[in-house]
């Protein structure tokens, strides 16, 4: 997995000098955050669900080949065929073949992560294989020849307004040359334009929420329907998935399902949810003939029974990115992967190496939000805290911190030291304080620059612990 | 060795069923008598933005499809043929994908009360695309087929003894979207109106 994450400090500190990130990023609280409390609140049953929730996923990773096996066997009794892909290159590459097969001239996609994860857009396009994403968020992502910012939300980073240049800007060789203001008609006309695409299309590439063994049916939640029409009109339907989504059975999945939605946008449900089983059945009215699963393991197996391996749970709902105080702040292009914020501090390491993806594990408060909202309740502080060990003991932490750190364990081996030094850092930082308040510290200004402390009183804890 | 015996070769629990008891877990307000579930869709159905009536009979939904949208041309589910629609004011009109804002009529296999969700199943009649080409899609659901949970939909195809179609489509008032400043609008790619009719009486060929 190609990423950027080592230029985290400075991507960073632009996206919290850019006004119009900042403006878009407050849409998080009400959009996101207050939409999954009250959708959490109505259901009384919420937090039994997360605990389900929970003991499925463990379960099934804990039974991966067994369940993989079995979804397996039963794709191909209903027509399907299964592909195993070790890494991101074997798996563009079944892919690609699959298209150049079937003669494939248009490509339509929905949103998937595991693609963006495994760059299968690029792959394609290289090959003559031009693709066209369909998720709103997605196909204004590729006009712009970005990156999606968010897991579930891929332009929560933009404005209505720089939509609107970008439909402007490449929509006129579509007959379109009137600038919109209205979100309802940038959405309109991004129907009229698509729907060509979904008309003309071959080929569908779509990801999966969900994998049921019992069944062998993919799963799919969408809100839009683009999904749905890139399953239905062409004759090929192509599904790019991880090896660690697969569940049980069909009531498991949808207690997984009732948490997932709720979690991510908070609706009870999205509009869609469609389960799809096998290729068209003989005398079907519509579907596609040829239905192919590609199972992409890349680094996911060598997770099983590691350190990491409760990460193997996450459903990617996106609820760690939107309560997370750091991504809510600087939004998810600054962490330089297609995995942002807590989930993808944990994801990023894993996946492309420790030693790119240093400073992420380490933007964190540990404020422990992230655990709180988690459906599957991973312990994401917990793993974050894992990769900045690892870090320190492969020396891997910038010069500066590590000495820092060094004298901060040693001081606090020294418990008469520890309390002396404690007492002047207290009196010097009363000297900068002003109103109660510092605003400005010498040796500080990376701190004070964007958040104000709050100016010590009263002495230490354990000098107010002796007085009590 | 091929890629899938190395990723297998790295997983646990290869050959042996597990023991696992995927034990139901479905919310209370759901575990209601037939009547009160009706109801209950109904109300879930008017929150998903989606409209609804009832009818006694299934011979009067073209009657009312016709008083909805008068003199229009409809794309009608072929699972529907048998009804009356010569007798009504409407032409019936093949699919054209290219063209948008097509009316569509089609049935249901079940309606799911806990959020006002319409299953459709594809098949031989049951010509999927409908359901997201079309503008409005007018969906008929058979009273008696509604149920609590979403889980109790597929204890009835297991009971219809109706083997798993190709696609099970759940489907939640219109199609929408919050991509662009998280605000929802509706009728993104698929229906930007659903509309359903809930029959009392309706002879349902699976």
């Amino acid at each position: 997995m190609e990423v950027t994450s080592n230029q985290f400090k400075q991507e960073a500190s632009k996206a919290l000098r850019n006004p119009v990130l900042q403006k878009a990023l407050g849409h998080i609280e009400e959009g996101f955050v207050e939409a999954r409390n009250q959708a959490a609140r109505r259901l009384p049953e919420f937090e039994q669900m997360r605990d389900r929730a929970r003991d499925i996923k463990a379960h099934a990773i804990d039974n991966l080949g067994f369940y993989l096996s079995q979804f397996e066997d039963q794709v191909i009794a209903q027509g399907g065929q299964v592909h195993w892909a070790a890494d991101a290159q074997e798996a563009r590459e079944i892919v690609a073949a699959i298209c150049l097969d079937q003669g494939a001239r248009n490509i339509a996609k929905s949103k998937s992560m595991v693609t963006e994860e495994i760059e299968l857009g690029p792959y394609l396009e290289a090959k003559g294989l031009a693709s066209v994403e369909t998720d709103l968020g997605e196909y204004i992502i590729q006009l712009r020849d970005e990156k999606p910012s968010h897991i579930i939300a891929p332009i929560i980073h933009l404005s209505k307004e720089q939509v609107s240049d970008t439909f402007y800007e490449h929509h006129q060789k579509h007959g379109y040359f009137d600038k919109l203001t209205e979100r309802s008609a940038l959405v309109k006309q991004a129907r009229s334009v698509l729907r060509k695409s979904f008309m003309n299309a071959d080929v569908g590439i779509t990801g999966a929420n969900f994998l049921v063994a019992e069944t062998g049916s993919v799963v799919l939640v969408t809100n839009e329907g683009n999904g749905d029409l890139v399953t239905t009109i062409p004759d090929t339907h192509i599904v790019v998935t991880g090896i660690e989504k697969v569940v049980p059975t069909m009531d498991d999945c949808h207690t997984l399902l009732r948490v997932l939605v709720r979690s991510a946008t908070g609706q009870d449900t999205t509009s869609y949810v469609s389960f799809f089983t096998g290729a068209k059945r003989p005398g079907d009215a519509a579907g596609p003939s040829n239905f192919h699963v590609v199972l992409v393991d890349n680094g996911r197996s060598d997770m099983v029974g590691g350190v990491n391996h409760d990460m193997l749970r996450c459903i990617r709902c996106g609820a760690c990115l939107n309560h997370c105080p750091v991504y809510a702040n600087i939004g998810g292009h600054a962490y330089g992967s297609v995995y942002p914020g807590p989930m993808g501090a944990v994801l990023t390491p894993q996946l492309a190496g420790v030693e790119q993806a240093i400073d992420l594990p380490n933007a964190s408060t540990f404020c422990g939000k992230c655990e709180e909202v988690c459906p599957v309740r991973i312990p994401l502080p917990s793993l974050m805290r894992h990769w900045r060990e690892e870090e320190f003991a492969r020396h891997l932490t910038p010069k500066p911190m590590r000495f820092g750190l060094g004298m901060w364990s040693w001081l606090g081996r020294q418990p008469a030291l520890y309390r002396v030094v404690l007492s002047m850092v207290q009196r010097v930082l009363g000297l900068f304080a002003k109103r109660g308040w510092v605003k400005h510290l010498p040796m500080g200004t990376s701190w004070t620059l964007y958040r104000d402390m709050k100016a010590p009183k009263g002495g230490s804890f354990q000098q107010q612990w002796r007085r009590r | 060795m091929t890629s899938r015996q190395s990723i297998l070769s790295k997983l646990p629990a290869k050959a042996t069923p597990p023991a696992w008891s995927s034990q139901r877990l479905v919310p209370a307000f759901v575990q209601q008598d037939q009547a009160q579930l009706v109801a209950l869709f109904c109300e879930k159905v008017m929150l998903s933005q989606a409209t609804i009536e009832t009818v006694a009979s299934v011979n009067e939904v073209p009657a009312r499809v016709a008083a909805l949208f008068p003199n229009a041309e409809i794309v009608v589910s072929d699972v529907l043929n048998n009804l009356p629609w010569s007798q009504v004011a409407l032409q019936r009109v093949g699919l054209d994908l290219a063209k948008d804002g097509i009316i569509a009529v089609t049935d249901c296999f079940a309606g799911v009360a806990e959020t006002g969700t319409l299953v459709l199943l594809s098949g031989r009649d049951r010509d999927s695309r409908l359901n997201f080409v079309s503008q409005t899609h007018i969906v008929i659901v058979e009273a008696s087929s509604i149920v609590g949970p979403y889980e109790d939909v597929w204890q009835m195809l297991r009971d219809a003894t109706i083997s798993i179609p190709r696609a099970v489509n759940f489907v939640t008032g219109p199609s929408r979207t919050a991509d662009i400043e998280q605000t929802i609008e509706l009728g993104a790619h698929g229906p930007g109106e659903v509309h359903v009719i809930i029959v009392d009486a309706f002879e349902h060929q699976p």
